[in-house]
């Protein structure tokens, strides 16, 4: 009786151990190796995009189309910190802006996709001193999390084991 | 054995390779983070050295003069590697730890570059002050001789002098000595070397082409402005002007000019004989567009007394500023000076705007004028020049190289050999234009910008290559430095604004080395002027802080214009620049600033429109047709007040048609004594050199009246000659287009002919004492004669 409990309880361990365990492990480097292709696609979106001063249709559809490439759905989400800055204004420095004066107001993912749609050129233009930031998680359950879930779960909307971010301040005003 | 032993066994090697792919793969997602965080930090880098750059040109007067730009660029670096070593952790003074890493940062400027490398440079002795010490300067001394060679010493506290037994030594800058901390030597090859970023000597955008008959070197610059110097047939030329269309494709002229006085062309002038003649007349420019209706451009006044009004206007503005400054102070002023004060200001601003807007125009119409008179030049003398001419040294020789890459062929070194463009070709090779920028402007896709962008990215492309892999025959480091290979778009972003590339090569980072570069581009610098970065203002509204300012083809600016009366329309313009950095102080070191306009919420702050196409006329609105005007004003008035590096004064060619002081000595040399090669009515001015005018009286004061091919020259300098002076006589002759016009003789020196006005037609020639004709005597008295064309 308790031969066939303990043998029971070793097949179990032994199935655990023996497929379910490098499953996860395995799937878990897999998403170890689409988050390393996002973050670079990432950074490489935003680095464009703050070196022209240009956000275009062209380059975020090849981030879509890199991100998605790995085998996942992602939420990409887009800000635009624009420089509400007023140059008018002067005060006794050479520059006519004071560092610490200026405000910014930030538009987010679908408002700059409907800008970019709504122009001729296909182009949503930043300029100098702007913040553009970019977020990408992963929307659906991957591999690694479903098998995770098999033995715990955890609950919430925000749960992704995919994620990158790129930031930084546009160094170009971008041309119409 | 069991499944409990199996388990064991696939745990006990399953485990360890999972931790091992776990490491590994955690090390790849570290290095690309890291890799991510120097690309970063080499933006903000370059961003910071280009905001320095920036602000040094904007506070600068003379920031376009070569000497004050080094130093701007110089300092641009500094800042550059601060800013690099600051975030990669290290203080500014170790900044010579990151030096190594960066192989080169090359400057692209408006008509040239320069490229800041490392390069080994011996180490020169200086003393306190950082001056460098010289052999007999004090505390030198002479320590021994090894090899024929002195050995000195330096003592900085030492006042003594040494001068004896240094021989040719004296005067010349010492060096360290190699192995040595103490030793100093005159001899470079002795010196120790260290390795100094440099900033390597300016380098224009130049190609040279030779043809059949001309052989001439262009210097190309960002935008459209190009100087030419070299022959063409027999004459050399010294030319610059910016290069526009001249003819529409109905091959009707694009500029047209009128002015008061029907005898005058001004496009048959010199270049610098029309601005001076714009600066004083009334002028009305047309600029034809096939596709919309005409613009004109109209200016009368006088540039002198504008100017002295406007220094008036200014002076009364800035007291009646300053008198209510104080009074806030003070409350010295009565309410009825208050009031006085507050007209003036409100009367001078009007002025000085009125005063502003015509200044503008008047350079515009320079500028379309100018241009035009040079592209009709070039199309006349340059027609032929195809690329296939090109005969630069190597680095033109060599044959194209391309690269593949997943993104598509890129072009490493453009083949000149094979290419058959014109290269003073404006008009669109192929495909419409994608960014029409009105009828003046050279499209983008016209092989004269496509030719420009392939010589001046070779010429980057190999001066880089050089310097990169000079340094890297120089260090020791394991790291070989390459020049990356930049793709087309960067190309485009360099050659379009003043840009700032940094390249940084050999970090250590992580599984690899980092390798990369980036591309910073300048919007807001006093170098150069793009048409987009221009702001408009409406003209009574300028300066006032209740109102904003615009971009062209704002929607905003176009409600504006329509809901202001039609007299009322026109605007003043400014670039970019002169905002973000506005001139702060005036003459009494008051705080001044010109640009007290807000900017336009929608397209300065935000910047996506929907934008106006100006030069869509379908409807014939006459907004439009005001907002081109001033947009063809603003480009003209923008470009014409830039201030050039490379530009010649006088634009002009010159060809030398007589010289007595050669005399055919058999040797092969040829006195010169021949006609003009280009018509009368080709010439601008006439230079004689005249010897000694032999006449029977002593000191004659002679006053002529010079006649070229039976027409009477009327502006000659200087108006009297004496006879019998021993020293040489220049004697320049000018010759009036209108009067010269349509004459196709070309000239020699016999129909160069003068009256003497004073005397009888004949006196006596004091060598032969015999009567002659006044005529010969000038004659036998020419030395030389160069002919200066337009």
């Amino acid at each position: 009786m308790s031969d066939t409990l303990i043998t029971i309880v070793a097949i179990f361990l032994a199935a655990i151990l023996m497929f379910i365990f490098p499953l996860l492990s395995v799937s878990e480097r897999s998403d170890d190796i689409s988050e390393l292709a996002v973050q670079s696609a990432t950074t490489e979106f935003v680095d464009n995009a703050r070196a022209t001063g240009k956000i275009t249709m062209e380059n975020y559809s090849d981030l879509v189309a890199t991100t998605h490439a790995t085998g996942n759905t992602y939420d990409i989400e887009m800000e635009v910190k624009v420089l509400d800055e007023n140059v008018g204004k002067k005060s006794a420095w050479t520059q006519g802006v004071v560092i610490g004066e200026n405000i910014y107001y930030s538009v987010y993912t679908s408002q700059i996709l409907e800008a970019i749609q709504n122009s001729d050129t296909g182009v949503y233009t930043m300029k100098e001193g702007d913040i553009f930031s970019v977020s990408v998680k992963n929307t659906n359950k991957t591999l690694s999390q479903t098998i995770r879930s098999v033995f715990y779960s955890i609950s919430g909307n925000d749960v992704y084991s995919i994620a990158a971010q790129a930031t930084g301040v546009v160094t170009a005003t971008g041309s119409y | 054995m069991k499944l409990q032993g199996f388990s064991i066994v696939f745990a006990l090697v399953a485990i360890p390779l999972i931790l091992v792919l776990t490491y590994y793969i955690q090390l790849q997602v570290d290095t690309i983070a890291l890799q991510n965080k120097y690309d970063g930090k080499l933006l903000d880098a370059t961003r910071d050295a280009m905001s320095s750059f920036e602000i040094n040109t904007a506070n600068e007067d003379l920031s376009s003069v070569s000497d004050s730009l080094r130093t701007i660029i110089e300092a641009s670096n500094n800042v550059f590697f601060n800013t690099l070593s600051t975030s990669l952790g290290y203080s500014n003074a170790s900044k010579s730890f990151i030096e190594p890493y960066i192989p080169s940062v090359l400057y692209t400027l408006y008509d040239g570059y320069y490229i800041s490398s490392p390069t080994r440079m011996p180490e020169i002795l200086i003393d306190s002050d950082e001056n460098a010490v010289a052999v007999g300067d004090e505390g030198v001394k002479l320590s021994g001789n090894v090899d024929g060679k002195n050995i000195y010493t330096y003592d900085s506290n030492s006042e003594d002098v040494i001068t004896e037994n240094v021989g040719e030594d004296y005067g010349q800058l010492l060096y360290l000595k190699k192995n040595s901390n103490s030793e100093y030597t005159t001899d470079v090859n002795e010196a120790n070397l260290t390795t100094k970023n440099v900033l390597k000597t300016y380098m224009p955008y130049s190609a040279r082409y030779k043809g059949n008959n001309f052989d001439i070197t262009v210097v190309y610059t960002l935008d459209n402005y190009i100087t030419i110097n070299g022959t063409i047939g027999n004459v050399y030329y010294t030319k610059s002007g910016y290069l526009i269309p001249t003819k529409d494709s109905d091959e009707k002229d694009i500029i047209e000019i009128e002015v008061d006085d029907p005898s005058v062309n001004l496009l048959d002038y010199n270049q610098n004989d029309a601005e001076n003649y714009i600066k004083e007349h009334h002028v009305k420019l047309t600029i034809n567009d096939e596709n919309s209706s005409p613009t004109v451009i109209e200016f009368n006044g006088n540039y002198n007394e504008l100017n002295d009004q406007l220094i008036q206007f200014t002076n009364q503005l800035e007291s009646a500023e300053e008198e209510l400054i104080d009074n806030q102070l003070t409350n010295k002023l009565s309410a009825t000076d208050v009031a006085n004060a507050e007209n003036t200001i409100k009367t001078s601003k009007e002025n000085i705007n009125n005063i502003q807007y015509d200044l503008n125009k008047m350079s515009a119409i320079i500028y379309y004028t100018k241009s035009t008179i040079f592209s009709n030049w070039v199309e006349e003398n340059l027609h032929n020049s195809s690329v296939a001419n090109v005969l630069e040294n190597n680095l033109m020789q060599i044959s194209g190289i391309e690269y593949e890459t997943i993104r598509g062929t890129e072009e490493v070194i453009h083949d000149f050999e094979k290419s058959n463009l014109e290269v003073f070709d404006t008009t669109v090779t192929g495909g419409g234009d994608k960014e029409y920028a009105g009828v003046t402007e050279i499209p983008v896709n016209s092989s004269f910008y496509t030719h420009k962008l392939n010589v001046i990215r070779n010429s980057i492309q190999y001066n880089l290559n050089v310097a990169m892999s000079t340094y890297n025959t120089q260090t020791s480091k394991e790291y070989s430095y390459q020049m990356p290979v930049m793709q087309n778009e960067e190309w485009d972003r360099i050659l379009s604004n003043p840009s700032i590339v940094s390249f940084m090569q050999g970090l250590p980072c992580k599984l690899k080395t980092y390798s990369n570069y980036m591309v910073v581009s300048s919007t807001n610098n006093e170098i150069a002027v793009s048409p987009k970065n221009i702001y408009y203002v409406l003209k009574n509204n300028f300066n006032d802080e209740q109102s904003e300012y615009h971009r062209i083809d704002c929607p905003d600016f176009l409600n504006i214009l329509s809901n202001t009366p039609e007299s009322e329309r026109d605007c003043i313009s400014f670039s970019s620049n002169e905002i973000k950095y506005d001139r702060i102080l005036n003459n009494n070191n008051h705080y001044l600033y010109n640009h007290k306009n807000l900017a336009c919420y929608k397209c300065i702050n935000d910047g996506n429109y929907e934008s106006v196409d100006i030069f869509d006329d379908t409807s014939g609105d006459v907004v439009k047709a005001k907002l081109r005007q001033e947009y063809y004003l603003a480009v003209g008035k923008e470009r014409n007040n830039l201030y050039k590096m490379n530009a010649i004064d006088n634009s002009h060619g010159y060809e030398i048609i007589y010289d007595s002081t050669i005399s055919n000595n058999g040797a092969g040399i040829q006195s010169i004594d021949k006609s003009s090669s280009l018509p009368i009515e080709d010439i601008k001015q006439i230079e004689i050199v005249l010897g000694t005018i032999k006449t029977r009286n002593a000191k004659e004061n002679l006053r002529y009246e010079y006649k070229v091919n039976n027409q009477v020259v009327t502006d000659v300098s200087p108006n009297s000659i004496s006879s019998n002076e021993t020293s040489n006589t220049t004697l320049i002759l000018n010759l009036n287009p209108a009067d010269f016009s349509g004459n196709n003789n070309s000239l020699n020196r016999n129909i160069i002919t003068v009256t003497n006005l004073n005397e009888a037609t004949s006196t006596v020639y004091s060598d032969t004492s015999a009567t002659v004709d006044n005529n010969e005597i000038f004659h036998k008295a020419i030395k030389y004669i160069r002919v200066i064309y337009k």
